[in-house]
């Protein structure tokens, strides 16, 4: 589209044309900002981000509570526990813990993996019906286990559903 | 984002100038993703390696609400050691425990307890509950969390979250 050539002055009701030729001579302004500040500021943003930058992986929490030590108001439940007793397992060549029994109710088989401890778990709830998610669990790692068997045996009370988890310190 | 341009300084001088802008554009486009993707370094949080269990129930932080907690880093001896490279006997040793960058020894059962019952003091008018979150290295014994857990019980503090890693996504593990 070709460019107007009339202007008007306010107040002045002459119209003023420019001259196509007039036009092309007069330089077009270019507005070119100073980009190297702007450079050097983004790269002490990424080189402080590269240094600041922590590759953790994702966490979260799992909720749980913690008895009252007051005597007051001790929890009394008709239900039977469930009594999970952690126990580590050592390897007697290299006198390593290599992981851990789960003994629930002291039953004559322990359980090595936190999946079949679900499992087990799982089927006492199916087996007790509605109350089940009512039983208390009571986790009892030894004081020497590894946390995250410990750990591991609360995340699978969590996931079997139960609402009553409470770790117990060993007699 | 600037305009990708191919452009001649007219100085008439026929001096070569680079073209900075998609340059610019990616310097941008990776502090964006350290800002989203990362986590930053951060002073409650201590460098420590949790574990991911069975299925992991572990809920990520935002979907818990607004935190009101105090955070026990509980960290090993063994640090980023290989399991080969530690000595059996300091296999389960806490090293110390970590509140807000602070060290407390993990003898020093009353030091760990006053904080916990300052921290609980300060949090108070808060309107979510206080808690207790435990983030224990997945190698130290039982029995360090278990004195957090008692301090905490000790000042009353009732709630308590365990710090685990989350599900894998598309992991049935």
């Amino acid at each position: 589209m070709a460019r107007d050539t009339k202007y008007h002055i306010e107040g002045d009701e002459t119209t003023h044309f420019v001259s196509q030729r007039k036009k092309r001579e007069r330089p077009k302004a270019k507005m070119q900002p100073p980009l190297t500040p702007m450079i050097d500021v983004t790269f002490q943003l990424l080189l402080f981000f590269l240094l600041a930058f922590n590759f953790r992986l994702a966490e979260g929490q799992i909720p749980g509570t913690l008895p009252t030590k007051s005597e007051d108001d001790p929890v009394v439940t008709d239900l039977l526990p469930i009594t999970i007793n952690v126990i580590p397992a050592m390897d007697a060549k290299t006198q390593r813990m290599t992981g851990c029994l789960y003994d629930v109710d002291k039953v004559s088989v322990s359980i090595k993996t936190p999946r079949k401890l679900y499992e087990l778990l799982e089927g006492r709830k199916l087996a007790l019906g509605e109350a089940a998610t009512k039983v208390p669990v009571i986790i009892k790692p030894r004081d020497d286990v590894a946390w995250r068997h410990a750990l591991e045996a609360f995340n699978a009370a969590v996931l079997a559903k139960y609402k009553n988890v409470v770790f117990v310190a060993e007699d | 984002m600037a305009k990708s341009r191919v452009y001649k300084k007219g100085t008439g001088q026929g001096g070569v100038d680079f073209n900075m802008t998609p340059m610019i554009d990616v310097t941008f486009q990776l502090i964006v993703f350290f800002i989203l993707a990362g986590q930053m370094a951060s002073d409650e949080l201590a460098n420590l390696s949790l574990h991911r269990p069975y299925r992991s129930q572990a809920v990520e932080e935002e979907k818990l609400g607004v935190p009101n907690r105090v955070v026990v880093n509980i960290l090993s001896v063994s640090g980023d050691r290989s399991p080969e490279a530690v000595d059996p006997l300091d296999a389960g040793m806490a090293k110390y425990y970590m509140i807000s960058k602070k060290k407390i020894d993990v003898d020093d059962y009353d030091g760990l307890k006053k904080i916990l019952g300052d921290r609980k003091k300060a949090a108070s008018d808060r309107k979510t509950k206080f808690y207790v979150e435990i983030r224990a290295d997945h190698r130290v014994a039982f029995e360090y969390v278990k004195h957090v857990m008692d301090a905490a019980a000790d000042v009353k503090i009732a709630k308590v979250k365990f710090s685990a890693l989350l599900k894998e996504r598309g992991s049935d593990q």
